[in-house]
């Protein structure tokens, strides 16, 4: 596949000394839609987030490139780089507001669009900046006005940013940020748990994503020499932008150039052959019904499929050998630090729901080391406790503290750096990643760098007994083979306390007996413990000590025997016709 | 500060408001059943426009009586974009939805094109020249006209969701789908009846308008853009909050127009979008959504 | 007594997985038969399947002697097969007797009228709460109404998915006793739940399901005695 790719470099590069003019011309709008295909990509593809309204990026960056030139004459090709600045700054309120206040889906990209016209709008208004005929530049030929007599000097400018928006994406996709993207646009509550800081990340793909857009709009602006609001800011060239990736695959690196390739030349000859004589719509009808046919029946694009197609097997992750010694699970960050007499102390924890009062006024403490079993009737409210804890709900009152220091208030992935993580009722595990990939979202909390998070990923992922499904899509997994997932991917975050939501749901006894033993290692490795289940022989055989939740309230706490013979928890459970049948 | 303008733009605004009602009620139709967003919706209301420009200057049929026709023709086509397309992606992530719906609104928006060109077109109703005099203001009878007929049509829609039982059974679907099903009903029939209930509302709309504004392909967007304002102000779902939405929408963008320059009338009404969508997605009646 | 409902060799599962396999079961005319087990063990996903809200991979449905696999939800409910679904499932927005009436199918307003007045003989406190919104009942009207709107349709089977989910012991109660009032007066039941001795109260046989598979048929009565239901399931 390199070798390929390389080949196809090398062609393109000199491809212009036998090219015809026109055919360069094709060329530098096909390396050109890639490039702006590539930087939507960014935040587009891999964060998922999707935005109809980029061309209000191009319309700055090549607006602000345009004016300094003209009003003072500075040259374009630093032009260009305020114009990505302020290109990135848009982006940043754009994300900022849409990602603070939660927009998702269709209300972001409305939230985009919304943003895209009103510069349109407003920059039609403003007479001095050419109003709605817009701006022109004169042509001078003067390279250092980045002008050139040589079309062909276009041509390898426009490759050279699709390359630079590539590597970009390149460089993105190895890192921890593309693997947080990506975690992100799989499920973004279950990458939260995980320590991922889901605004911060959203927010960076959004200023790279804008910046390089915005890039664009200078090389736009200086080689069509004219900039008008409606084409520059309009939707038909965000979807012009986005199109393209979408078609060749979103999220993919190789996507949106091959959806360039794809596309760009069908554009521009239905512009030709059909342009004339009022059909000029007719590439876009094309676009209309081609996105319909994606969705339908391509919805991953061309690229991913293509690639099925041509290799058999998934390429092998790029794994170097560990050359930093993993710490031994007992002196992990968890355990490391000052001691404290109480690892969580929750006090008077409140949270209620409309007219349910979920929980009600719960103290609960776990102590270091200790493995801690809740229990109650289904209703009790012990998921609401997770969530209180971990960070997905706040509480309507009292405090909870880990380590001395209370959490209260703070977004889940703090609290997962903080060394509480957990893992949900429901498994969620990233479909789309691979076993490793999936515990290496985990692993990237204690390692920021993938290649060691990797390493630690392989090393957990053999403890939890799953090292022969490593490259196994998660999706394809039975559902025992997800709970020792979803608890490996937490495990790999370094906690000092797990959460463990009700794992063995579902389980047959064999597996029940193998995820009790795989509990027992991981709570002699020195993590803490506190867990939710149903399954009462689990919950007997693991537990230190036990508390019971009822309707929101504890109503017991002590020794598993303690409570197997208290009355209230036999009430709670079975009602008050079994209070006098319990043995002793 | 002329009263008689703002009278006159008060007045005006009320009565186109009653279209802006009636297209955003379709629209907000469409999401509260299938929690499908519309984005062909100003796209399909444009088609309207020139299906009943096409009755009128090819069949003579004034578009006061041809909107029937508009609004069959949209019920089939809602029906099946529903039945056809939005259907077979009902398992899969929300955004594919968006791009598909997308995708059919580039495809009507430039077919429009191709089959009518870019030139802005109007439709000839013998009513359109008529006005009537109130004191200093003026009333075109054609605008009075469109504004009885479409809020008859909103009560007409009304009356069938809550007084039929495959109305009730298509409320029932936007409550709670999974219910829906668990009791029996036909919900892909449900949704495409709701879909195409919901383009017939906007194929009306259209016809309507059309005497009374000019209009070409590009229109199809902004009409989109104010429908989704109508109905992220009343709320996502809820008809009433659509029907009073539109209202409201219509005149502020009337009173907008008296005391601004047209074009700043577009970026309030963008900026107006925003400001909802940061601070009250659910609109003033809807619910919020999952 | 003859089969109303045979299930043989079911399969059933969500994407990759497969939930249930291999589950043979029957319910004969006029019984009360419980399906119990443990949270995940497969009863949501095998009544599913009876009432063709999820596929049936392999195996047979059989309902009065004809195949109910592959046909529609809205069809086997056509049949005479009521779903009470986990969580109720009602429609929140509109009143209580909008969500019964909902549930009928009689064109006949008299025979609409009729089953409505046998639902509310059976559920006084519905008759109380006739035009309040559905959401804004307890959680055990809620169960009331869901069985009621079961109810409307006359069917001859009536499936209930945990109506002891959620539910304050006291309420629990009362819904049985009015399950046991319903049975008596014809309608056979098949009843799914966690809630095990409620559920073999109201039932003549019972099936127990773990990771989906049956691993325990029998009488009300051998089921209460055996040491493994006892074990897995009473807490004794």
């Amino acid at each position: 596949m390199r070798w390929a790719l390389v080949a196809a470099l090398v062609v393109l590069l000199a491809l212009p000394a036998v090219l015809s003019s026109y055919a360069v011309t094709l060329f530098i709008l096909i390396f050109f839609y890639g490039f702006l295909g590539q930087a939507w990509n960014i935040v587009g593809g891999y964060a998922g987030q999707l935005s109809v309204g980029h061309a209000a990026f191009v319309g700055v960056g090549g607006y602000t490139a345009a004016m300094l030139s003209i009003e003072t004459g500075l040259t374009p090709w630093l032009g260009m780089l305020v114009g990505g600045a302020l290109a990135a700054l848009l982006g940043a309120i754009i994300g900022y507001l849409g990602f603070r206040f939660g927009l998702r889906g269709f209300y972001f990209v409305l939230l985009t669009v919304a943003f895209a016209e009103i510069c349109r709008i407003a920059v039609s208004n403003i007479d001095a900046v050419g109003g709605p005929l817009g701006l022109y530049i004169t042509f001078t030929g003067d390279p250092r006005q980045f002008q050139f007599q040589d079309s062909r000097v276009y041509y390898y400018i426009a490759l050279a940013l699709m390359l630079v928006a590539t590597a970009a994406a390149w460089a993105i996709e190895r890192r921890r940020f593309g693997i947080y993207l990506a975690a992100i646009r799989e499920d973004e509550a279950a990458a939260e748990a995980l320590g991922v800081n889901a605004f911060k990340y959203k927010m960076l793909a959004m200023i790279v994503s804008s910046f390089l857009t915005g890039l664009g709009g200078t090389f736009y602006a200086f080689y069509l020499f004219s900039l008008q609001p409606n084409t520059l800011f309009g939707i038909p060239l965000s979807v012009e932008i986005i199109i393209r990736p979408i078609v060749g695959g979103a999220g993919t690196l190789l996507g949106p150039i091959l959806g360039s390739f794809i596309l760009t030349p069908l554009a521009e000859l239905s512009r030709l052959y059909l342009g004339q004589g009022g059909l000029h719509g007719a590439h876009l009808i094309a676009y209309g019904v081609l996105l319909i046919g994606v969705v339908l029946f391509l919805p991953e694009g061309a690229y991913p499929r293509l690639r099925r197609l041509l290799q058999r097997s998934r390429p092998p992750l790029q794994s170097e050998p560990a050359r930093i010694v993993l710490r031994p699970p007992s002196a992990q960050a968890g355990l490391t630090a000052p001691a404290t007499v109480t690892l969580l102390e929750a006090r008077g924890l409140s949270r209620r729901f409309g007219g349910l009062q979920a929980v009600a006024g719960l103290d609960l403490t776990v102590a270091p080391g200790e493995m801690l079993g809740l229990i109650g009737p289904n209703g009790a409210g012990k998921t609401t406790v997770f969530n209180l804890l971990s960070g997905f709900l706040t509480p309507d009152a009292g405090d909870v503290r880990f380590r001395g220091r209370s959490i209260v208030g703070l977004p889940p992935h703090a609290i997962c750096r903080r060394g509480l993580a957990r893992t949900f009722q429901i498994v969620r595990p990233f479909p789309r990643m691979t076993v490793l990939e999936n515990v290496r979202v985990g692993a990237l909390a204690l390692h920021p760098r993938a290649p060691e998070a990797l390493a630690r990923a392989r090393d957990v992922v053999a403890r939890v007994g799953l090292g022969a499904r490593e490259r196994v899509a998660a999706g394809a997994l039975t559902l025992a083979e997800r709970k020792r997932l979803e608890l490996a991917r937490a495990l790999a975050t370094g906690p000092a306390l797990l959460l463990l939501d009700e794992v063995m749901a579902g389980l047959n006894p064999t597996e029940i007996e193998t995820i009790i033993q795989l509990i027992r290692g991981i709570h002699e490795s020195g993590v803490s413990i506190l867990l939710i289940e149903h399954n009462m022989r689990a919950v007997m055989a693991l537990s230190q000590r036990i508390v019971v939740l009822s309707f929101g309230e504890r109503i017991a706490e002590g020794t598993p025997t303690d409570i197997a013979n208290h009355p209230k928890v036999i009430e709670a459970y079975l009602g008050d016709e079994y209070v006098h049948a319990a043995p002793a | 500060m002329d009263l008689t303008l703002v009278l006159q733009g008060l007045l005006s605004g009320l009565l186109f408001g009653g279209v802006y009602s009636l297209m955003a009620v379709g629209l907000t139709l469409i999401f509260g059943v299938m929690r499908v967003v519309n984005f062909a919706h100003g796209d399909m209301m444009v088609w309207g426009m020139y299906l009943a420009y096409l009755l009128a200057a090819r069949g003579g049929i004034d578009p006061y009586l041809g909107f029937v026709a508009c609004a069959a023709a949209l019920f089939a086509l809602g029906f099946l974009v529903q039945r056809g397309l939005v259907d077979r992606i009902v398992d899969s992530p929300h955004e594919m939805q968006i791009l598909l719906m997308l995708g059919v609104a580039l495809a009507l928006e430039n077919l429009a094109l191709v089959a009518f060109g870019p030139e802005p077109t109007r439709v000839r109703s013998p009513l359109a020249a008529a006005t009537l005099w109130l004191g200093p203001i003026f009333v075109d009878v054609a605008r009075l006209v469109t504004f009885v007929v479409a809020v008859a049509l909103t009560l007409a829609l009304s009356l069938f969701l809550y007084r039929t039982d495959l109305g009730r059974t298509i409320r029932a679907a936007a409550d709670n789908t999974y219910g829906a099903l668990v009791i029996g009903t036909d919900v892909r029939r449900v949704y495409a009846v709701a879909f195409g209930v919901g383009a017939a509302c906007v194929g009306a709309a259209g016809a309507l308008v059309s005497p009374i504004l000019p209009f070409q392909p590009p229109t199809g967007l902004s009409l989109s853009v104010t429908s989704f304002n109508i109905v992220i102000i009343g709320g996502m779902g809820s008809l009433l909050g659509a029907f009073v939405g539109g209202l409201l929408v219509s005149l502020a963008e009337s009173l907008g127009a008296v005391f601004l320059r047209p074009s700043l009338k577009e970026l309030l009404s963008f900026s107006l979008l925003i400001v909802i969508l940061l601070f009250r997605p659910a609109g003033l009646f809807g619910r919020r959504p999952s | 007594m003859s089969t109303l409902l045979r299930l043989d060799g079911l399969e059933a599962g969500y994407g990759d997985l497969t939930a249930v396999s291999g589950v043979s079961l029957e319910v004969r005319q006029g019984e009360a038969v419980a399906l119990i087990g443990s949270n995940g063990a497969g009863k949501t996903t095998t009544l599913r399947a009876i009432s063709g809200l999820l596929p049936v991979r392999a195996g047979r449905v059989e309902f009065d002697g004809a195949r109910l696999d592959g046909l529609g939800s809205a069809q086997i409910v056509a049949r005479g097969i009521a779903h009470v679904p986990e969580g109720r499932q009602l429609f929140p927005t509109m009143t209580v007797r909008d969500n019964l009436e909902l549930g009928g199918h009689a064109a006949d307003r008299r025979q609409r009228d009729d089953a409505l007045e046998l639902v509310f003989t059976l559920f006084p406190r519905l008759r109380e709460r006739e035009r309040q919104l559905a959401g804004t009942l307890s959680g055990g009207e809620q169960q009331m109404c869901a069985i009621g709107r079961g109810l409307m349709a006359r069917p001859r089977l009536l499936l209930l998915d945990e109506p002891s989910l959620g539910l304050a012991p006291v309420t629990v109660k009362l819904i049985f006793e009015t399950l046991r009032r319903v049975n008596d007066g014809g309608t056979t039941i098949m009843v799914v739940e966690q809630n095990v001795p409620r559920a073999l109260q109201l039932s003549h046989r019972g099936y127990v399901l773990e990771n989906g598979r049956i691993v325990l048929e029998g009488s009300r009565e051998s089921l209460l005695a055996s040491p493994h239901v006892k074990q897995a399931y009473l807490g004794l």
